[in-house]
């Protein structure tokens, strides 16, 4: 009984907590309007990339789930370069789109793919908007 | 410092783990991710709030209340990531799990060290999972071991920040327990950054809940 009781809290408790708990470990010295934004509405894919200088598709192994999307995000956006980044698990992409006049090559790409715990396929540049 | 603004709600954890109860599913997070685990069975409950530096590996802090073997664990936790596969559009991976810290048994026995060793390893597609789990026991000088399996399918296939279901099927594996293998019918769902798991295991009739929450 008395397990069961511990159970449901913990259940409330997670989603009474959650929002909270998301927000909590922000670094606000270090926050900017989209990382503003990221914080109220995550997990989502950031709007429309085409606005962005230019895109690039990365096809990418091992993405399966809401975490992996998740984890990709949350790398990428911690790049200068980086404006918005895009997860699609049904194709395995990921699409980033750049700052103007920034540009991330396909080492570093690669290297922050391999930084979240996934494998890099490929590497498309798209043309910029 | 971003450690500090971090360190908040992991002290909060620690508080709070006081009085919380046991459970064990994602191992390591991404390069600078927090996760926090949360399981409740039959026999125990627990607490598990790590902090990933690499996305190979993570540290935390495990409480362990076990009523099956009347002892309250509290201690610190390693995680490995010893091998991941990375398919077109599924992943597998192998875990190393090590725990130390004390164990508490219910009544006047004083605390003694203790820990634990595990071996986890999972599989999954958006629409399949699978996944096992050993994990030796020393916890005050009782030793134990168990093994656990779980099956999944998800019913659909949601797109990313949807909320998605799966209907799984656990299988526990205790030789020393009253019950030595019981099954655990769960559904877990899944949005966003948490993940909530309801079942219930049919020999002993008790509840199963867990939520792992990341950020
Ligand atoms: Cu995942």
């Amino acid at each position: 009984m008395k397990l069961i009781k511990t159970a449901f809290a913990s259940v409330a408790f997670s989603l009474l907590a959650t929002p909270a708990m998301a927000e909590q470990p922000m670094d606000h010295s270090k926050m900017d309007h989209s990382a503003h934004a990221d914080m109220v509405v995550e997990p989502n894919t950031d709007a429309d990339p085409a606005a962005s200088a230019q895109t690039v598709t990365a096809k990418v192994n091992g993405l399966v789930c809401d975490f992996c999307a998740q984890a990709v995000r949350k790398v990428f956006k911690k790049q200068e370069a980086v404006e918005s980044v895009n997860v699609d698990l049904d194709t395995g992409e990921i699409v980033l789109g750049l700052k103007a006049g920034a540009t991330l090559d396909d080492e570093t790409i690669g290297k922050l793919i391999r930084k979240s715990g996934y494998s890099l396929v490929s590497i498309d540049r798209g043309e910029g908007a | 410092m971003s450690f500090l603004s971090r360190a908040a709600p992991f002290a909060a954890c620690l508080t709070w783990a006081a009085f919380a109860p046991m459970a064990e599913a994602r191992p390591v997070s991404y390069p600078g991710g927090w996760t926090i685990m949360q399981v409740n069975n039959g026999d125990s409950s627990s607490l598990h709030a790590h902090y990933s530096p690499t996305a190979s590996d993570s540290i935390g802090f495990y409480a362990e209340r076990n009523w099956a073997e009347d002892v309250q664990f509290t201690g610190l936790q390693y995680n490995r990531l010893l091998k991941r596969w990375n398919g077109p559009s599924s992943q597998a991976n192998t875990y190393l799990k090590l725990g130390v810290g004390q164990a508490d048994p219910f009544g006047d026995a004083s605390a003694e060290l203790s820990g634990f060793a595990g071996f986890a390893a999972d599989w999954e597609t958006r629409r399949w999972f699978a996944s096992y789990e050993a994990r030796a026991t020393d916890y005050a000088g009782n030793k134990s071991v168990r093994h656990s399996g779980r099956v999944g399918v998800a019913p659909y296939i949601g797109d990313y920040g949807d909320l998605h279901t799966w209907l799984m099927l656990q299988v526990d594996n205790h030789p020393e327990g009253d019950e030595p293998v019981t099954t655990t019918p769960l559904v877990r769902f899944f949005k966003g950054v948490q993940m909530v798991e309801l079942g219930y295991t049919l020999e002993t009739e008790e509840l199963l809940a867990n939520w792992i929450i990341r950020f």
